[in-house]
């Protein structure tokens, strides 16, 4: 199976909670992403680290302290906790209005105009490099 | 050399890559970049590559297979290595004095940097007049402004990097749209990689060009000149190529390891290593950096993810430092909220996650910017590719083993210039610094494994890159470099490359060649 069952991924969102929780202006992953859609994008892109995950899940189903348990993972198991970060962030980062409020736009066509390379040549900043005072090496032929 | 009338045919042991596989323009880069398109070949462990045995290394070297081979990953920093780099022993007594020198090479990068469209500014004080980037430079970015101005008042050198990256549509090249993923191959294909550049037009003037085709012996006649090649194709039947002259370019690992695959009764220790060379003297420019975090939105997740500035400041060799040798410098973007996150890794729990990961993002995503360094490797003998015993790709051969561990002068020079990093960051203003010290996966960059010279008892391959066993055996990768000099070496290998295929069209009338 390539995705999380429902039991999974509500540890997972249980997880989420304590990583990343909600506050005034940020949202919850489990809201954020109210369908699955960016946790399924995440586990598909990273595939090869769904078996360490299911197994991650399946030890901290149950637990009722989760902070505590991933305050432990943190400082005893970092390959687990790193596991279980990749997927919880790589998700909830993804998520097209976390990116909005964090301003991040996402890696996209922005094509420099046309004379923004000039424009920033032209001022004292690069006449530092231009009054450069040293050099190269002299070698011999 | 096809385009001169040579029958050429080339074997490439992967495939195509099509712009639209790379993942810049998704949602998930950050995600695919840890694996399917890591850098490292164990990691990301196609049939395509090759694996490397690195337990008895200090570094994981980096590369991809692939038609345009590791240009698809690089960073394209586009740099000539300095006057100095080529009299390294007159100059400093160490390493070793190339055959030619900058000199003699410039007119190769001249050329090489107007046939693909190196993108920059003319006057770079720390190199000699007469380089003109053909394309006009990329905007160094509100990155580049904040280390340029650090960089003065410290009266440091910095310079608008040299890239190859198309600031303007030039032939095959697209305008480079800033998608700032370079290294993960660029969706838009505005990078100079040579599937781009130059297989259109090799294959135009009659080049065939083999995919799928991993060649694990190139074979000799009953002079020992090279008379062809074996390879396995794609379903893992074995051919052989025969050729009048053969040309390796598998760069710094692949090619002593062909090499000494290649050994027969005439040349037991491998083909072309009466030297004993052959695998020797492997290096590899170990990076480190440090990343700042300022005060101000800089959009530092804008591209080109490639230099925005560089410096060379700390390039020559100065003895008083305790080291010979040097660094190149250079400012790069820092990506997405993944890597932003990443840079408070080592705090604690509750300094990074939790309620504080809301600050933390707040605080660094688009307001940090790299100073990383590329260090100066010497060539050591100890320092070797050989055959591991047990590990194969998927074809069985041999893969290679590497043996590597950084020098104590290399130590040095990488302490003494991350600390004049740290300085360059406080006086530009950073409010906070994070430093690696060293890059384990970083760069691709395979150096001095096939030596180049004149002297056949301390050399592989002549001043044209032909072996001096195998008069008709050329090597045209980063294998032949004596030294390394400390700058990304993809133009000198190019310029070199362009240089002995002039060399052998010239000279084709004596050239000696298999029966």
């Amino acid at each position: 199976m390539t995705t999380l069952t429902q039991e999974e991924r509500d540890v997972l969102y249980d997880v989420a909670d304590v990583l990343i929780p909600a506050t005034d202006t940020m949202p919850a992953l489990r809201t954020a992403d109210a369908d699955g859609e960016w946790l399924d994008r995440a586990v598909a892109a990273r595939a090869d680290l769904l078996p360490a995950l299911r197994q991650s899940l399946h030890t901290l189903s149950g637990i009722h302290d989760l902070a505590i348990a991933l305050r432990g993972l943190h400082g005893n198991d970092r390959a687990t906790f790193n596991v279980l970060t990749t997927f919880v962030a790589g998700s909830y980062y993804m998520v097209p209005r976390v990116r909005e409020l964090i301003g991040y736009p996402g890696q996209r066509r922005a094509p420099a105009p046309i004379d923004l390379a000039a424009n920033e040549l032209s001022d004292e900043i690069f006449e530092g490099a231009l009054n450069y005072d040293g050099g190269y090496r002299h070698a011999p032929a | 050399m096809a385009h001169k009338g040579f029958s050429v045919i080339c074997l490439e042991q992967s495939r195509w890559y099509n712009n639209t596989e790379f993942p810049g323009d998704k949602q998930e880069w950050e995600l695919l970049s840890q694996r399917t398109w890591s850098p490292d070949p164990n990691v990301r462990q196609t049939v395509e590559d090759y694996p490397l045995a690195v337990d008895d290394s200090d570094l994981s070297p980096v590369m991809l297979g692939g038609v345009g081979g590791s240009t698809l990953i690089y960073s394209a920093h586009w740099m000539r290595l300095l006057p100095s780099d080529f009299r390294m022993h007159s100059l400093d007594g160490v390493g070793d004095d190339w055959p030619l020198s900058y000199d003699d090479l410039a007119p190769y990068y001249n050329k090489i940097d107007r046939a693909i469209g190196v993108s920059g500014v003319e006057g770079d004080p720390m190199y000699p007049a007469g380089m003109v980037p053909p394309l006009p430079p990329h905007p160094i970015g509100k990155i580049g402004r904040r280390a340029a101005a650090g960089m003065n008042k410290l009266g440091w050198h910095w310079w608008p990097s040299p890239n190859a990256i198309a600031s303007q549509r030039l032939g095959e090249l697209a305008r480079c749209v800033r998608f700032g993923t370079c290294e993960t191959g660029c969706p838009e294909g505005a990078k100079v990689t040579f599937d781009i550049t130059h297989w259109p037009s090799a294959i135009k003037h009659g080049a065939q060009l083999k995919t799928r085709s991993r060649v694990r012996q190139i074979t000799v006649d009953a002079r020992g000149r090279a008379d062809g090649a074996i390879y396995f194709d794609a379903d893992g039947v074995e051919h052989h190529q025969k050729a009048r002259l053969v040309v390796l370019a598998a760069n710094g690992i692949g090619t002593p390891r062909l090499l000494l695959l290649s050994a027969h009764a005439g040349a037991p220790d491998g083909l072309a290593n009466s030297s004993g060379l052959v695998g020797k003297r492997l290096m590899l420019h170990p990076n480190g950096e440090v990343t700042g975090i300022y005060d101000e939105p800089m959009q530092s997740w804008l591209g080109p993810a490639v230099q925005s500035i560089h410096s060379l400041q700390f390039y020559e060799t100065d003895t008083s430092r305790g080291f010979a040798g040097g660094a190149k410098w250079q400012v790069m973007p820092t990506g997405g909220p993944l890597r932003a996150l990443s840079l408070h890794n080592r705090c604690a729990f509750d300094e990074q996650w939790g309620p504080a990961i809301h600050d933390r993002m707040n605080e660094t995503l688009g307001r940090s910017l790299q100073w990383a360094i590329n260090s100066q490797d010497m060539p050591e003998d100890t320092n070797t590719v050989t055959l591991d015993d047990t590990l194969t790709d998927s074809d069985g051969i041999p893969a290679p083993r590497i043996q590597y561990r950084i020098s104590e002068n290399t130590r040095r020079l990488m302490s003494f210039n991350l600390d004049r990093v740290e300085e360059a960051h406080e006086a530009a203003g950073a409010i906070k610094t994070v430093r690696t010290d060293l890059w384990r996966d970083q760069p691709g960059h395979l150096l001095g494994t096939a030596k180049m010279g004149t002297n056949p008892a301390t050399s592989v391959v002549n001043e044209w890159g032909l072996a001096h066993d195998v008069p008709n055996l050329a090597i045209v990768d980063g294998s032949t470099m004596p030294t390394s000099g400390a700058v990304n070496p993809t133009a000198t290998i190019a310029a070199m490359a362009l240089r002995t295929a002039e060399y052998l069209v010239a000279n084709a009338r004596w050239q000696e060649t298999a029966q």
